[in-house]
């Protein structure tokens, strides 16, 4: 369906630059009449305004009025240049001090606390003066140093060391081997053994000390 | 007081330039001669107050003067001087310093009326196509003080200056959509304002019939 509302910027940009052959001619121009008249009304409000550019214009009794203050300020400005260039100094430590910067509350707020800090950790950090230090003068004296004579001394000492368990127990097992090496004795045996019917007892007497 | 000569015409716009880089100002008071109506026209749309329009208008060409030796001539005078001439208004528009009536007074450009209307009642016809004329140029002027400043400088500069949305946009330091809107709400603001009447031929004949009937 037709909507005369929705086809007003099409009108608009066309009626801005109807010269433009890129922009195609809606075709409600042709059916709605709504939208002639629309068209129509922009048109010649856009030319009323360029009219206006011209009828707003003072008159030819204005200009020289216009030159002469025109001039007038242009001598003005140039001479205040010449001035600003012999006082550029001057003009420059005035801006220094009268010329203001916007910044916002949380950053000022926080450059302070900053300043204020950081004047305080200076406060408490300052140490105090100390003396001037004396003046040194350097100056070359010759000393003799007596050169050592190197006297050669033998120390003996005797260092006696207790063997320890380890070790003794080292050379009781060494002992152990050694006579387990040694060659095994015959074991006795009862062979060739021929009972007799004689036993010939031999007793000594005076062996034992409670003898009697 | 020197005043401003006619420029010559046979002085090319070229040397008027070299001679004013050299500091003659002379030459360049003839330079600005050629152009001071289309500047003055802007700063007048934009300011709609006289007094504002000619101390806007002198500053865009005290700002040149200063920042002629800058120009090299890579592009037209006209167009270097229109860039300064946006800086102007938008620095104007951000400190608000000039005297703004806008919204709150009508437009006035019938004081100047009473001043030049000696030399523009040459015949009664003349005399009734100039008042017409008038007539509209202030109901262009309310229709656009309705507008934002930035509204009204993208209108003018697409309207007046025929520049391209891109270059608009460039320019005014925003997106081409906002100066298209910008523009669109500018047109709308005109149609509303000057409520023209199109079963009449003109413009003239509806403004015509409007005082006739005391509209």
């Amino acid at each position: 369906m037709h909507n005369c509302k929705a086809n007003r910027e099409t009108l608009i940009a066309l009626a801005l630059n109807p010269s433009d052959q890129t922009q195609s001619l809606p075709a409600e121009l042709e059916t709605c009449a709504t939208c002639r008249k629309e068209y129509a009304a922009l048109r010649n409000s856009l030319r009323i305004a360029g009219q206006a550019k011209q009828s707003a214009l003072p008159g030819e009794s204005f200009w020289p009025g216009y030159h002469a203050r025109l001039r007038q300020r242009l001598e003005a400005g140039s001479e205040s240049q010449a001035l600003e260039k012999r006082t550029g100094l001057k003009t420059l430590l005035g801006n220094l001090f009268t010329s203001s910067v916007r910044v916002p509350v949380p950053v000022a707020a926080g450059l302070l606390l900053f300043l204020v800090g950081s004047f305080a950790f200076a406060l408490n950090s300052r140490r105090p003066t100390t003396a001037p230090q004396p003046i040194v003068v350097t100056k070359t004296v010759e000393v003799r140093v007596p050169q050592e004579t190197v006297r050669e001394r033998v120390v003996t000492r005797v260092v006696y060391r207790e063997r320890d368990r380890r070790q003794i127990s080292a050379a009781k097992a060494d002992a152990i081997a050694a006579r387990r090496n040694e060659p095994a004795e015959t074991p006795f045996s009862l062979i060739g053994f021929k009972p007799t019917n004689e036993v010939k007892l031999t007793i000594i007497k005076g062996s034992y000390r409670d003898e009697k | 007081m020197k005043l401003f000569q006619v420029a010559p015409l046979s002085i090319s716009e070229d040397e008027l330039i070299k001679r004013a880089q050299s500091a003659d100002m002379d030459a360049f008071c003839l330079l600005a001669q050629r152009f001071e109506r289309r500047i003055y026209s802007l700063a007048l749309h934009f300011c709609h107050h006289r007094q504002d329009a000619e101390d806007l208008s002198q500053e865009v060409w005290l700002k040149s003067y200063q920042a002629l030796n800058s120009f090299k001539g890579e592009s037209s005078f006209y167009t270097w001087l229109r860039k300064i001439t946006i800086n102007c208004f938008l620095n104007h528009q951000r400190a608000r310093s000039f005297r703004w009536r806008g919204q709150t007074t009508a437009v006035q450009l019938f004081d100047m009326d009473s001043i030049e209307a000696g030399e523009r009642r040459e015949s009664a016809a003349d005399s009734e196509k100039a008042l017409l004329d008038r007539i509209m140029a202030q109901k262009v002027m309310q229709a656009l003080s309705e507008l934002t400043s930035q509204q009204r400088l993208i209108f003018l500069l697409k309207h007046h200056e025929e520049m391209t949305y891109e270059e608009i946009a460039k320019a005014v330091g925003c997106s081409t959509g906002t100066a298209k809107k910008s523009v669109y709400r500018a047109v709308i603001k005109l149609r509303e304002h000057l409520n023209i009447d199109v079963q009449t031929p003109t413009a003239f004949h509806a403004l015509q019939a409007k005082i006739e009937i005391g509209v």
